[in-house]
């Protein structure tokens, strides 16, 4: 691995065509690693406020239930390795609270 | 009161022509551009219902694909138009609101399309490569602590220390030689905290960055990114893209 680049697996032939620059449908059907997701779906995008009435559009709850998920996610629907068997280790949050 | 409710998206301008018929959204709804020009809305229907649960007591997997189902939508839009994507979780009451919202937020949004028009964002992970197995360490000052195991051990272990220490130091000034190659091919450049979640070698983390590159710049952009790659063996670098600009949407003036 060392010196090398993974180049991304949701990447296709940006350059050329400057209307469509890329292939369509390729990011959609292309594997994304879940913390590239969550880094930008979660903490990033537009917050639009004006009427966010419903449970999860509240910040605190989103991350909360973020915790939730990631704490409890299963690796194989993401294709990641599974961990080894044997006792869990500790929660991969108790240092991230500042998400 | 309908038993629906209005889940954004993004926003687009008002007259692309996305390929909608193709997509389905979160909750596997069809979904429809609300156009109040010059923005509009990709928007789709979701069960009122289905979003007041508590989603801390819903199956986790149902969080997951919220964010699946979300991005997969906001990243089908990107070839064809220029996206603002909305944060995850964005719901309205019905489209009349939505609509309204757009009206408005139009300066803002507008100037966010703007920004994001003809460019995408590019993520780079920057990892220390595991270390070199180093069995050539010379046993510290054998000579002096003969005899005593455990002060010879103390100094293995500060040495090693130390080494750690050294290595760091070293990968941080690669990183920020990267990082100057790398910026002049850039828009702008954002050093978000990375949430690790799902990150195998979240340890070996270093710098996560994201760059929004013009879309006429990005065989450059790659190019120079797989160079410092190779200049660079004691770093790994992930490059990932490209990506819908999430992080370079303007905040907006109160």
């Amino acid at each position: 691995m060392t010196g090398q680049t993974q180049l991304p697996t949701a990447v296709g032939p940006v350059e050329g065509d400057p209307v469509h620059p890329y292939p369509p449908g390729l990011l959609a059907e292309e594997p994304v690693a879940l913390v590239d997701l969550l880094d930008r779906v979660l903490a990033k995008g537009v917050v639009l406020t004006g009427e966010v009435t419903l449970s999860i559009a509240d910040i605190d709850l989103v991350h909360v239930s973020l915790r939730a998920l990631i704490s409890a996610v299963r690796p194989d629907l993401y294709g990641l390795p599974r961990p080894p068997t044997g006792p869990t280790p500790a929660d991969p949050w108790s240092d991230h609270d500042h998400l | 009161m309908t038993d629906l409710a209005s889940w954004l998206y993004a926003v687009v301008p008002a007259d692309s022509a996305p390929p909608l018929a193709d997509l389905t959204g979160v909750a596997g709804e069809p979904l429809r551009l609300l156009a109040e020009a010059p923005i509009g809305a990709v928007v789709g229907s979701v069960p009122r219902r289905w979003l007041e649960r508590d989603p801390t007591g819903a199956p986790t997997d149902e969080l997951a694909q919220l964010v699946r189902g979300h991005h997969r939508v906001v990243a089908a839009l990107l070839p064809h138009a220029p996206v603002v994507p909305l944060r995850l979780g964005t719901v309205f009451s019905d489209d009349d609101r939505v609509r309204q919202l757009l009206r408005q937020r139009t300066d803002h949004l507008t100037a966010a399309l703007a920004r994001v028009r003809g460019r995408a964002e590019w993520g780079l992970r920057i990892y220390q490569a595991a270390p070199e197995p180093n069995p050539t360490t010379p046993e510290p000052v054998g000579a002096v602590v003969a005899g005593r195991p455990g002060t010879a051990y103390l100094l293995r272990r500060r040495q090693e220390r130390i080494r750690q220490q050294q290595a760091r130091a070293a990968a941080l000034a690669q990183v920020q030689q990267i990082e100057q190659t790398l910026a002049p091919l850039a828009v702008a450049v954002a050093h978000p905290k990375s949430t690790g979640a799902g990150d195998d070698d979240k340890a070996r983390l270093i710098r996560n960055s994201t760059y929004l590159v013009d879309n006429h710049r990005v065989a450059e952009f790659r190019t120079a990114v797989q160079q410092c790659a190779e200049a660079n063996p004691g770093l790994r670098l992930r490059l990932t893209g490209p990506w819908p600009a999430y992080s370079f949407i303007p905040e907006e003036s109160p």
